[in-house]
């Protein structure tokens, strides 16, 4: 590696050395919104808090997400003050904990740039929180490509899809007669390369939430094909010379021309090659990844010309650019290191043993002052009570009603049961004031965890209200 | 070095997913288990550099010095989450799982902090990057001492159920 590419570096360090940050005075506690349906719009009060003796100007603001918005534009922060900026999210087809960035930029010195963030639930009203017609590579001409995909709600009784509103045009898409099943089938036009990234939009008939998305992923195979897609570029080093040879080969091994090569959203060149041996119904495509741009994560796209098919062929490409000096370590490596070194001081399973002790006595006192304290839910109706460990995971508790033992059950709780504030888990108790006296119902606790996945928790029990 | 390893980057990266292939030196098939031990750290990031300028296209992280790493998860991987502690009054550790997502659209990094552990289930076994970092909400500069584990996190289990 040449010094010159590595001077910047060496400069920057230097720089950063010679002027120490000057801290900053304002603060930014994360903003957190209430639990959200899919496709609402949230508003969030970002609290903007200045311990120091000046103001501080916030010069602009803007989000960093589209459909997103702050108000005001511009805002002064009162010394040993606060003030606020309005978040407005559209949360749309995010689900499960979600964050969102908003851009703030300042007069203070050295920290020109800062974020605030809003972070919160957001729910969806179907059983499966990320529905995908997964149709994995589908050789055009050869396979079959139909998929269907039942939507289920357990949160709106009688749930149907209502309309299409919107499906990719390489797909045909229906509603089967019962309203909630999808049926789909890859179009032998459809473009060829990897689709990762489209929806089949749905108007719905739940009263919380108007829409649901789809997504549609499948590598489409046509007459020429890449040897993956993605391509992975891996860790690349500013200053080197990161180079790649993409392999594009013809199914069914006939010689093809190719036009221009393109990359967009990356600096980069690309140009196709013959293979090396020559090969019939084989080409390279040589793609340099440039210097001058940001380092971190980078993706983009590769986009060769088919003449003799008329096609376009596009290859993801994503990889990891760092400075030529970052020190990349191998997690896996280090995890052992460390379980080595833990063994040879001989801490490891004392240590487990005692943290298993630990959050089984935090569990039991816990458990036990929870039953001690807490008074039954005021009202008429069943009353449920359960008791869970580890906690850690779950963002909240949610109650299924039936008539009947096998179903179909129906969330009955409006408001998701949060989980106490604790390390190891929690007692609670919720009770059901809409069931009818004298009625038998059937009842089971359900999970809602971080991500949006709803898990049964507990089996059924019946019971007859008094 | 170079050479072979876009010699082996030409004929070892097949069907690779989500994943990069491991094209210099040798992948390691560490299976985290579900005991939470032992712990990584980057060590004092204080100390280190700031090598990552863009998080996901948007989170801009320049002037926010990182750990970088390289993490492989084996088939059958049992973790469930990574989680990061080690924050303080001016410093919220962030740790970002960098995927295929940011190339082609489909969503970018998963993230966690010390409030909310980086969810690992659904993620399709593979090697991935993983970055420490501060909070995109933190000041320009801030740093600290993060420590990661993998696991440690049981899963939700059921003590009693009653309903009367």
């Amino acid at each position: 590696m040449g010094l010159f590419f590595m001077l910047p570096e060496i400069i920057a360090s230097l720089v950063s050395l010679a002027s120490p940050r000057t801290p900053s005075h304002l603060i930014l506690p994360p903003c957190e919104f209430p639990e959200s349906y899919q496709f609402s719009t949230v508003d969030c009060p970002l609290e903007l808090r200045n311990n120091g003796d000046k103001p501080i100007h916030i010069l602009k603001t803007s989000a960093a997400v589209e459909g997103d918005s702050i108000s005001p534009a511009s805002l002064v922060v009162p010394p040993h003050g606060v003030a606020y900026a309005q978040a407005r999210l559209s949360v749309g087809n995010s689900v499960g904990r979600t964050k969102r960035v908003f851009h703030l930029e300042t007069d203070e010195p050295g920290q020109t740039k800062r974020s605030a963030e809003a972070q919160g639930f957001v729910a969806t009203v179907l059983d499966d929180p990320r529905p995908a017609l997964q149709f994995g590579v589908v050789n055009i001409g050869s396979d079959s490509s139909e998929k269907s995909l039942a939507l289920n709600s357990r949160e709106v009784g009688d749930f149907r899809v209502s309309e299409v509103l919107s499906a990719p045009d390489y797909i045909n898409v229906s509603i089967d007669k019962d309203g909630r099943t999808l049926h789909a089938k890859v179009k032998e036009d459809a473009p060829w390369g990897l689709h990762e990234a489209d929806f089949v939009k749905l108007r719905v008939n739940a009263p919380q939430q108007p829409q649901v998305w789809v997504a549609v992923k499948t590598d489409v195979h046509g007459e020429v094909i890449p040897d993956s897609n993605p391509f992975s570029l891996g860790l690349m080093r500013k200053g080197n010379s990161n180079e790649f040879l993409i392999r594009l080969t013809s199914r069914s091994q006939q010689d093809f021309h190719t036009g221009a090569a393109e990359v967009e959203r990356i600096n980069g060149t690309a140009e196709v090659l013959p293979c090396r041996p020559v090969a019939k119904g084989c080409k390279l495509i040589r793609l340099r990844i440039g210097n001058d741009q940001p380092t971190g994560s980078i993706g983009g796209v590769v986009t060769v010309d088919l003449p003799d098919y008329k096609r376009k062929l596009p290859i993801y490409v994503w990889g990891m650019l760092v400075g030529a000096n970052t020190q990349v370590k191998d997690f896996n490596k280090e995890m052992q290191r460390a379980a080595e070194l833990q063994a040879s001081k001989g801490t490891g399973a004392e240590s487990r043993v005692a943290l298993d002790n630990r959050i089984d006595l935090t569990q039991a006192i816990k458990q036990g002052v929870a039953k001690a304290d807490a008074a039954p839910p005021p009202g008429k109706g069943p009353l449920l009570k359960w008791s869970v460990a580890h906690e850690e995971l779950v963002h909240g508790y949610v109650i299924y009603r039936a008539d009947a033992e096998a179903g179909p059950y129906l969330r009955v709780n409006k408001d998701t049961i949060r989980p106490l504030p604790s390390e190891a888990g929690g007692s609670y108790q919720w009770r059901d004031t809409s069931a009818e006296s004298g009625k038998t119902y059937w009842y089971y606790i359900g999970i809602l965890d971080n991500t949006g996945s709803k898990e049964q928790l507990s089996g059924p029990q019946k019971v007859v209200a008094k | 070095m170079k050479m072979t390893c876009l010699a082996l980057l030409v004929a070892g990266v097949l069907g690779s997913g989500a994943a990069f292939a491991q094209t210099c030196g040798t992948p390691s098939t560490w299976n985290p288990d579900d005991t939470g031990q032992p712990t990584v750290s980057p060590g004092d990031l204080c100390a280190g550099s700031d090598s990552v300028a863009l998080f996901c296209q948007f989170l801009d992280s320049s002037g926010k010095n990182d750990g970088i790493y390289q993490i492989n998860l084996a088939a059958g991987f049992t973790a469930k989450s990574i989680t990061v502690t080690g924050g303080t009054a001016t410093f919220n550790p962030v740790v970002y799982l960098y995927t295929a997502g940011c190339a082609t659209g489909d969503g970018c990094v998963q993230s966690g902090d010390s409030t909310l552990p980086l969810p690992l289930t659904g993620t399709a076994p593979g090697a991935y990057f993983l970055a420490v970092t501060a909070a995109s909400s933190d000041a320009t500069g801030a740093c600290g001492t993060p420590t990661m584990a993998t696991n440690g996190t049981f899963p939700v289990s059921l003590q009693n159920f009653s309903v009367e």
